[in-house]
């Protein structure tokens, strides 16, 4: 009886806790939506629904097959009158690899990858050969096949992946550093008795930045020395670019994660938000689920990311797959400065009754 | 007896008209009081009554309702680097940094209040001495009881000898002789023209150390007193609090 009580009560308190306090219980019904839509991903085959490859081929019958195979296989495609239009369109990332067929028989297959992007090249590459096995299976000796652009060596894909990792690692390292040790003087109280001193907010806000961003490249580099001594994925193309990238990345994650802290000033608020954060911006960064692959309604919530820009940045200035462009620099900078000027914002009307 | 006090130092922490609401409910409602510089004035009042929250109004702490908060005639604001330089706080609502050690923290504090590194050092020396805490100074906040880690509050409050101290219940939980030398420190630093603010439920420590003791009740200031003699000021206390509604017979 005494025991059924207890429960009873600690049941009740729990409830009470979720009734009273609904933005935690909210927090966690969206992350167990996050997790259902990536199991819903994972479940069925999602890497060919949404890419569309372009299709060469003159004989108006092997089109048709052709097309038919690359249905099959949940691949969109595209006709392209000459050889020079899909160039030019894969060149311009409206599709992602494509298929010449210019002799009836035996079927001479060219496959014309993206070249970008190791990850989506491999997938790609997969895929399409499963398709020429099917459209010439009949065939004795099997399709020809001719590969182009394949750059999909391990070293390539190494050095891809540490590229696309490092924004990653450092987002969560900003999200564990920059944010939490906010969220911990918020809570502790810390915070109040610096700024009962004549410390200015403005110099805070920057001293913890500083702090941060110290603490994150020490960690990253020790990351990518220990990396480097396992996988050899070799040094940089751009290392100046590089450092700077990392910089950069510091600062937009920093300003980003301090000013989710300093919107929610709680522990475990914060670490909700930002464990369902790191999921969504991990999918939607193209580190691991190549861009190219998702709807095209991802695709825009990616470009409203930060991390999408980041991980471009790092692959230009990491791997040299993508140019480097001034305009990923600018948007990251402007999420930094948007980051701490809310969390400034914020930190202007610290008060102790705002505190719970 | 209610609300304003006079006095003829110059009032060096002066509290007009502060009001603060939690859920619609006033928790200090028209509280004025003044504190002139050299002179420890008192708070008493039963749990809940408000004490704290004066004390967190008077550091900048809280978004008030109504009335302000001056310090040396500058009104307690975040843009106003002045006046938060003068106050000096003890309270539980700012802990200490538990990884640090005693001479580190009070060292940090001096820190924040921009001493520069040799002065810091100097004046950790002399509040650390003052409060009693040279034997622990490289002892860690962690491994301190609770009298020494109240001591250490004190002296991170004193280290850049503010112009105004607030002390939110100083010497809660420490044993008679502690108490008695947070006591003497208090004089020590009035006698130096401190205008200290303290909040205590020791009738003792308001009756002995205060130059003048303020009752509140609810959130309001309900007497003032000033210049009584400290036995009867205890005698007084003790009876009003035992018998609030007899307020006059006790006076």
């Amino acid at each position: 009886m005494k025991l059924r009580r207890m429960m009873w009560m600690l049941l009740r308190v729990q409830v009470l806790q979720w009734w009273r306090e609904p933005r935690h219980a909210l927090v966690s019904i969206a992350l167990s939506a996050v997790f259902l839509m990536i199991a819903h991903y994972l479940l069925i085959v999602y890497i060919g629904t949404h890419v569309q490859i372009g299709l060469y081929v003159p004989n108006p019958a092997l089109a048709r097959t052709v097309a038919r195979a690359c249905t099959a296989h949940e691949l969109q495609t595209r006709t392209f009158a000459t050889p020079a239009a899909a160039t030019d369109a894969l060149r311009a990332r409206a599709i992602v690899a494509y298929v010449a067929i210019t002799s009836n028989f035996p079927h001479h297959v060219g496959i014309t990858l993206a070249g970008y992007n190791p990850l989506l090249d491999r997938i790609i590459a997969g895929m399409l050969i499963g398709v020429a096995a099917d459209i010439s299976g009949a065939q004795p000796g099997g399709p020809q096949l001719q590969m182009h652009n394949m750059r999909i060596t391990r070293r390539a894909l190494a050095m891809f992946m540490a590229a696309s990792m490092v924004p990653l690692l450092i987002m969560i390292l900003t999200a564990l550093n920059g944010g939490l040790v906010w969220i911990l003087d918020w809570e502790q109280g810390m915070l109040f008795r610096i700024l009962v001193a004549p410390v200015p907010r403005l110099l805070l806000l920057l001293v913890r930045a500083a702090g941060s961003a110290m603490l994150t490249l020490l960690v990253v580099a020790m990351a990518w020395a220990l990396y480097s001594s396992i996988s050899r994925p070799g040094m940089p193309v751009h290392l100046m670019a590089a450092l700077a990238a990392v910089l950069v990345f510091v600062l937009a994650a920093n300003g980003v994660m301090s000013a989710i802290a300093s919107l929610t000033r709680r522990f475990l608020l914060y670490s909700d938000i930002c464990f369902l954060l790191s999921f969504v911006l991990m999918f939607l960064s193209g580190a691991l689920v190549p861009i190219e692959t998702l709807p095209n309604w991802e695709r825009f919530l990616a470009y409203c990311t930060p991390t999408y820009y980041a991980i471009r940045l790092a692959r230009a200035a990491f791997a040299g797959t993508e140019p480097l462009l001034a305009r990923d620099v600018l948007i990251l900078l402007c999420w930094g400065v948007a980051g701490y000027a809310l969390a400034y914002l914020n930190l202007r009307s610290a008060r102790l009754d705002q505190r719970a | 007896m209610n609300g304003m006090t006079t006095t003829t130092a110059p009032a060096a922490l002066h509290l007009r008209d502060i009001g603060k609401r939690y859920d619609g409910r006033w928790v200090v409602h028209a509280v004025t009081l003044t504190v002139p510089a050299g002179e420890i004035v008192g708070v008493l009042g039963h749990n809940g009554a408000g004490k704290s929250t004066v004390i967190r109004a008077c550091a900048g702490w809280l978004c008030l309702d109504h009335g302000q908060v001056e310090v040396n005639g500058r009104v307690v604001c975040d843009r106003d680097l002045v006046a938060r330089a003068a106050l000096g706080v003890v309270s539980r609502d700012t802990p200490l940094y538990a990884f640090l050690s005693v001479r580190e923290m009070v060292l940090f504090q001096a820190s924040l209040q921009g001493m520069a590194a040799a002065d810091g050092a100097d004046a950790c020396q002399r509040v650390l001495t003052l409060c009693q805490l040279d034997a622990v100074a490289a002892q860690h906040i962690s491994t301190l009881s609770s009298g020494m880690y109240q001591r250490v509050l004190l002296a991170c409050a004193l280290v850049h000898t503010p112009a105004v101290l607030l002390l939110d219940e100083p010497t809660a939980g420490l044993d008679p002789t502690v108490r008695q030398h947070v006591w003497a420190i208090l004089r020590t630093l009035a006698a130096q023209g401190c205008a200290i603010l303290l909040t205590t439920h020791y009738f003792e420590e308001a009756a002995y150390v205060c130059d003048a003791v303020h009752v509140l009740d609810h959130g309001v200031l309900t007497r003032t007193m000033r210049g009584t003699a400290p036995a009867a000021l205890l005698a007084a206390l003790q009876c009003w609090f035992a018998k609030p509604a007899a307020a006059e017979v006790c006076a």
